[in-house]
């Protein structure tokens, strides 16, 4: 238990690069370090904000047909459904692969102790993002229902309870696909593919539990249809919601032994099978026997985002975390050019004006959450020194990195917008539009991706999922962007202004033409100061 | 081809990692830099490759200020950290080629260094693969063909011979020698004395980030060995 303690304590003390920054020397990274810090808890406190507001506005509408307790449950089921992905994603990085392998694994501990000290880390960061949703419903739960005092109490250690299934079974999926890809020809491509065939399955059963927000009689049925989904869909979300809304002993019980049931198995096989699968995954393969012949020459930029394109897709983490978006980007024009009809019903906007005016946002968010910079910077990890010995300047630098972000996302918003302009048949002001804002916002996040990292970075990670999944920079990011996209699209919707999209398109082009000329400018000095 | 004059780097605010250093290397020098663990050889080597910041003092390159034109000083040298973490996604032959392609090196002359370079540490059936599938001197020898590849005239080398087998030591000081013979000047750090006293020309000892000799090895250790030298300064400077 003491050796877990010890390792456990090791892996929580990466937890959002804080220890780092409270050890820092230096005054100025230091200075940064508390800058980076705020931003983030700033960011963790507007992302309750809205999780408070939409946990309100599920109330209302639960309350209105008297099955408030369905947002307990509902809620549950969303963090899980987020917890399972996360956890998929992480398994290679923080369980298996990861950098400091060697020198954990000479120490004399326990195989079961090191493998339950990094299933911990992944439970601690879930928790963090679990809580996000859970918290914020509780509360609105409580001052809506008032329950009785037990309730409070039962809430904390049940949102305890709610990560770790999803955790565990995110864990195994994402073990058996490290296992089948790991000794494929191209692991890495088979890798990527399964994981976002994996994504696209989650995503394709949570839609099923959306409901419509605005019309209470459309809530009443589709509440009734959401409370048997989560029943059907996921039993531990109904126990959650059983043991505290109605009181279930045995729905808690029930969640309990299966969290710690699933913890056991897990170790119990990770016990036995750790050291082979990361031997497995540490062996890479021997290329062909190399014979000399001629080398052909290129430009320095080329050769930058050469570097840059083959780094991005030498991590799956790195691709799935962000061509998730251009996928969806796809998804989006294929079913808007098939079934426009059905998808503005889903959204109940009855006519095709405001959709129009809708759409470029919803693609201007899409695209945002795509970026490939906000953790491009920190992917150098350990190998920076060597772009900072050589003679290149900043800017070509931070410019081949948004190359690679652009080079993924002009092609995928083009096709989208095509698709949706042929679905959708729009005039050519609105068809105008669904180019160019998606477009603004690419550029715009790609500049605003390196922004924020240089200013974030996270350079002594010892696995991928620290900055491509909880890098501050990516979460800042991310969740940048749906703000920037959702102000705009509301103000679109309500309004049906024409000025919207102008006024967007202009303001982002003049931020990131300010952003870019603040990384130029201070770029070589930014540069000189990572280590 | 180096000047430092009155480097210090100080981390902290209050604790200096170098004091106050100066020294010349010149066309030809194979010059070694010696101290404790913790002494400032490495914070002196990455301030001089332009990958760190100081807080006073100038560093010149070939008569241009690092600090002022840290492109072209870049340009004429190449260095080479103690432990290379390089691009473990890529394969040495790529490594390579990305190196020669950022240095502007012609298609002709990077076929005949890599060739060159890469058999005589031996490495050349192994170009194809992963640098993450390279062991921790091969890894090394790929650093050291990077380094080479476009014939810098200021070789900045940080613990050069860790990790390396007798052999591939052998051949690097054969380099080293060659390297000198047609003006580049070698500036490195190392714990092995034996392999200093043999090899450079000039020596600096650092302690506690203030130097505490520096000049032509002879004229340095004078009859003594340079281990009796090292010790009795670092243990009474």
């Amino acid at each position: 238990m003491r050796e877990l303690w010890i390792l456990t304590k090791l892996q929580i003390s990466s937890l959002f690069g804080i220890n780092k920054i409270l050890h820092m020397k230096n005054s100025e990274e230091k200075k940064q370090g508390k800058r980076a810090l705020g931003t983030l808890i700033a960011m963790i406190f507007a992302l309750g904000y809205f999780s408070v507001l939409y946990s309100i506005m599920m109330a209302e509408g639960f309350a209105a047909i008297g099955m408030l307790p369905t947002l307990l449950g509902v809620m549950a089921l969303a963090s899980s459904a987020l917890i399972l992905m996360f956890s998929i994603f992480e398994t290679k990085g923080v369980l298996f692969g990861f950098g400091d392998y060697d020198i954990v694994m000479s120490w004399p501990v326990s195989i079961r102790s090191v493998a339950a000290s990094r299933v911990i880390s992944m439970y601690a960061y879930n928790f963090i993002y679990g809580l996000l949703l859970l918290l914020p419903a509780g509360i609105v739960y409580a001052v809506k229902a008032g329950p009785a005092w037990w309730f409070y109490p039962l809430y904390l250690v049940l949102m305890l309870l709610i990560p770790a299934l999803p955790t565990i079974i995110g864990a195994l999926l994402g073990t058996v696909l490290t296992v089948i890809t790991a000794r494929a020809k191209k692991s890495n491509l088979v890798g990527i593919l399964a994981q976002l065939a994996l994504v696209v399955g989650i995503m394709f059963l949570s839609m099923r539990t959306s409901m419509p927000l605005s019309d209470p009689g459309k809530i009443a049925g589709s509440a009734e249809t959401l409370s048997g989904v989560v029943a059907r869909m996921y039993p531990p979300a109904q126990w959650f919601q059983d043991a505290l809304t109605a009181g279930s002993p045995v729905s808690a019980l029930w969640l309990l032994l299966l969290s710690l049931a699933s913890v056991a198995v897990l170790l119990l096989w990770l016990g036995k099978s750790f050291v082979s699968i990361n031997s497995r995954i540490k062996s890479k393969p021997r290329g062909e026997t190399f014979v000399m012949r001629r080398q052909v020459r290129s430009g320095q930029m080329a050769a930058l985002v050469r570097r840059e394109r083959a780094r991005y897709f030498s991590s799956s983490l790195y691709v799935v975390n962000t061509a998730f978006s251009y996928i969806m980007l796809l998804a989006a024009g294929i079913a808007l050019l098939v079934k426009a009809d059905a998808v503005a019903t889903f959204f109940e906007i009855p006519q095709m004006a405001p959709l129009l005016s809708i759409i470029p946002f919803v693609l201007g968010w899409i695209v945002s959450m795509g970026t490939t910079t906000a953790a491009a910077i920190s992917m150098e990890g350990k190998s920076l020194w060597i772009v900072k010995s050589m003679p290149i300047r900043a800017r070509d630098w931070l410019t081949a990195k948004l190359a690679v972000t652009l080079m993924l996302a002009i092609p995928s918003i083009l096709l989208a917008s095509t698709l949706i302009v042929i679905g959708l048949k729009p005039g050519l002001l609105d068809a105008f539009w669904m180019y160019a804002v998606p477009l603004a916002y690419s550029i715009a996040f790609g500049v605003f991706g390196l922004w924020l990292n240089i200013r974030m970075p996270r350079l002594d990670w010892q696995n991928e999922a620290e900055v491509v999944k909880q890098g501050g920079s990516v979460m800042v990011c991310v969740f940048s962007g749906m703000g920037v996209a959702f102000v705009p699209g509301l103000v679109a919707a309500l309004t049906g202004s024409a000025l919207v999209q102008p006024v967007t398109v202009i303001l982002l082009l003049a931020l990131t033409l300010w952003m870019w000329r603040s990384l130029v400018k201070s770029g070589e000095r930014r540069l000189l100061l990572l280590h | 081809m180096l000047t430092i004059e009155h480097l210090t780097k100080t981390y902290g605010g209050d604790v200096k990692a170098v004091d106050d250093l100066s020294l010349t290397v010149e066309p030809g020098d194979i010059y070694g830099f010696i101290g404790h663990n913790g002494a400032g050889k490495t914070t002196t080597l990455r301030a001089v490759a332009g990958i760190l910041s100081f807080d006073s003092g100038t560093i010149r390159v070939n008569g241009r200020n690092i600090a002022e034109d840290p492109i072209a000083c870049k340009r004429e040298m190449a260095y080479i950290p103690d432990n290379p973490d390089l691009y473990e996604h890529l394969t040495g032959i790529q490594y390579l080629n990305f190196v020669a392609d950022i240095y502007g090196v012609s298609e002709s002359d990077r076929d005949e260094r890599i060739k060159r370079y890469a058999d005589a540490f031996e490495m050349t059936p192994r170009l194809n693969d992963l640098i993450g599938s390279c062991s921790h001197g091969m890894k090394q020898k790929i650093a050291l063909i990077s380094a080479l590849i476009h014939s810098p005239k200021l070789l900045l080398l940080d613990e050069p011979f860790v990790g390396l087998d007798p052999k591939a030591a052998h051949t690097l000081k054969g380099f080293f020698k060659e390297l000198c013979d047609s003006g580049c000047a070698i500036f490195f750090s190392t714990h092995v004395l034996e392999v200093a006293e043999k090899l450079c020309n000039k020596i600096a000892i650092i302690k506690s980030g203030r130097l505490i000799t520096a000049g032509n090895m002879d004229k340095v250790k004078g009859d003594e060995s340079l281990e009796t030298l090292f010790l009795e300064l670092t243990e009474h400077a």
